[in-house]
């Protein structure tokens, strides 16, 4: 099989020959090493929008400000404006600089930014989709990520997102109506968003995340009923989706993901850094739940040796690995600016590719004494 | 406990910024003695977020809500708790590693230490490990807290560590790390003296160190 075929045989519950090694592309600069992992089996996973948004009565002015690059949206309720701090470093995979002021920085800008979400208007680019099946062949696999936020989620960005988070949330304590008039304007304009998604040429598409700030009870509130709304309909279009749940204390939210229906989840981070493992997983959704694996760099830290050991533990947990993909989702390569990092980075992914071909080939065997990582966990 | 403080600590609880500021107010006019308003009322309230995070029964929205409310307290108990000449628990420098610009980890932890009743001096974000030297230098805090979000930017914590080993001043200040991606074995494996996984179990870790607990 090739990556393709692997993956698709995951994702439309048939057998793959062996788990499926699919990091996001961004977390391998293309190159040497990340050829010679293709070479090995490794996919590469692209994210990409084929439905984009723009605001035709808005003019949107950008200027740079010192290190901050700045956009102003002009409104005809008025201005509002957003900046990112520029040359940030390796911080993040697909962003050149992190947004340090939100657009929403009081209750004179509710308005404005009301008038740009009753304002937008959606596009579709298939060919986004058609140009990154040729371009990928048998090497990858295309997510749509034109809905990659939840209404819920979308409010944070407004306010900055990691920057402006503190905002939010006295926002959401201090103005409770403003707060919800935003909301209820934002589930409109991404209910016109995913109707969209619904009808593209997109297969597999991630819907949202789970983040851990923010509690069980919180995204029940907010998104369930969203989530609970589209994602039996994206999947009766014969769309396979995905929640994103990159949560270090997932397992508070282990029966809140089983309510919702994906058919993946995605950023499945375990123990040593999150508070949930596989095995506990498995047992909570069952055994048509495609986990996909963003496994721990932490681990990289401890040596290859290390790092075999925990990926040849790690696919002993789920047998016989049929549901099962190990990936990367947050830094892989990327972010490695020092040469030690590099080193313990590249031989500590050269080990996972060894233990899924030694140990990862499907199906795999139970083992009589597999530790479910508990050794590696933080939780006492 | 008196009435009053029970109020206190439920409101910071839930997160009532005006209603904590008015019961502190009412407090001190009652002349409760502010280090009872501060340890049986708010420090005792933080606690309890503390537990209920720990518990997955609480989470960073409610910490930050809380957190709001017992420094709104706090700053009208100040003047009143400098009269009395009330003592610090402890001194912590805190920050976010070189080239990690995260910071609502480290403002939490900060958060929860100061509900604790230490002292603290925020270095903010992308912290250079001379930055760290000079400030143990010139301030002698008990304790250096460093977070980071990225795996990529956790090996900075050691560098870190070994820029006080190499200053000399590594006998005379605790480290302790944490964020999402550090754990025990790595803390272990830098030479930090503690790691925490979270901002509520910091606080315990922080006395720990100090011999407060």
């Amino acid at each position: 099989m090739n990556f393709r075929d692997r993956i698709n045989a995951v994702l439309h519950k048939s057998d793959p020959d062996q788990v499926p090694f699919a990091p996001y592309i961004e977390c391998f600069p293309s190159g040497e090493y990340e050829r010679m992992l293709r070479n090995r089996g490794m996919g590469l996973v692209v994210r990409k929008p084929t439905v984009w948004a723009a605001t035709p009565h808005v003019p949107v002015e950008k200027r740079v400000e010192g290190d901050l690059s700045v956009t102003v949206y002009h409104t005809p309720k008025g201005d509002v404006r957003a900046g990112y701090k520029q040359h940030s470093g390796r911080l993040y995979i697909d962003e050149a600089g992190i947004c340090v002021e939100g657009l929403l920085k009081g209750l004179q800008d509710y308005e404005p930014i009301m008038y740009m979400i009753a304002d937008t208007v959606f596009h579709v680019d298939n060919t986004l989709y058609s140009d990154t099946l040729r371009d990928l062949g048998g090497d990858g696999l295309f997510t749509e990520y034109g809905c990659a936020l939840t209404p819920y989620g979308h409010t944070r960005y407004i306010f900055g997102e990691s920057s402006g988070f503190d905002k939010w949330i006295f926002e959401q304590a201090d103005h409770p109506q403003e707060f919800a008039r935003l909301f209820d304007a934002i589930i409109a304009r991404e209910e016109r968003r995913m109707q969209l998604i619904a009808e593209s040429p997109s297969e597999y598409i991630r819907f949202g995340d789970i983040d851990g700030s923010w509690g069980p009870e919180v995204v029940r509130r907010y998104d369930l009923p969203f989530i609970k709304k589209w994602i039996p309909y994206l999947q009766s279009m014969g769309k396979i989706c995905c929640v994103h749940a990159h949560a270090i204390n997932l397992a508070f939210f282990k029966d809140l993901i089983g309510e919702m229906g994906f058919n993946v989840v995605e950023a499945f981070t375990p123990p040593p850094v999150g508070n949930l493992s596989i095995r506990e997983a498995r047992a909570a959704w069952g055994k048509d739940t495609i986990i996909w694996v963003n496994f721990p760099e932490t681990v990289f830290y401890q040596g290859p040796q290390a790092a075999k050991k925990y990926t040849q533990e790690l696919l002993a947990s789920d047998p016989p690995g049929n549901r099962l993909v190990i990936g990367f989702t947050e830094m892989g390569l990327w972010g490695a600016s020092d040469p030690e990092t590099e080193r313990l980075f590249k031989e500590g992914i050269l080990a996972i590719a060894d233990a899924i071909d030694e140990a990862g080939k499907f199906p795999i065997q139970p083992r009589s004494k597999s530790t479910d990582l508990n050794p590696y966990r933080t939780e006492k | 406990m008196s009435d009053i403080l029970i109020e206190i600590k439920n409101a910071i609880v839930d997160g009532q910024n005006a209603i904590v500021k008015e019961k502190v107010e009412a407090a001190l006019k009652q002349g409760l003695n502010p280090v009872d308003i501060l340890n049986s009322g708010m420090v005792e309230a933080m606690a309890e977020v503390g537990r209920r995070f720990e518990r997955g029964e609480s989470f960073i929205p409610e910490m930050l809500l809380a957190a709001r409310a017992m420094q709104s307290g706090l700053a009208i108990l100040r003047p009143s708790l400098v009269k009395v000449d009330f003592k610090a628990t402890g001194k912590v420098a805190i920050g976010t590693v070189k080239g990690d610009l995260h910071d609502i980890g480290k403002n939490l932890v900060s958060m929860m230490l100061e509900g604790a009743g230490f002292e603290i001096l925020d270095l903010g974000t992308d912290v250079a490990p001379e930055k760290v030297v000079a400030v143990v230098k010139e301030n002698s805090p008990d304790i250096v807290a460093l977070s980071a979000l990225l795996t990529t930017t956790m090996p900075n914590m050691k560098v870190t560590i070994d820029a006080l080993k190499t200053a000399g001043l590594r006998d005379r200040v605790k480290v302790i790390v944490g964020g999402a991606p550090v754990t025990e074995a790595y803390a272990q494996q830098i030479g930090a003296d503690g790691f925490s996984p979270n901002a509520a179990r910091a606080v315990n870790v922080a006395k720990g160190l100090i011999g407060k607990s």
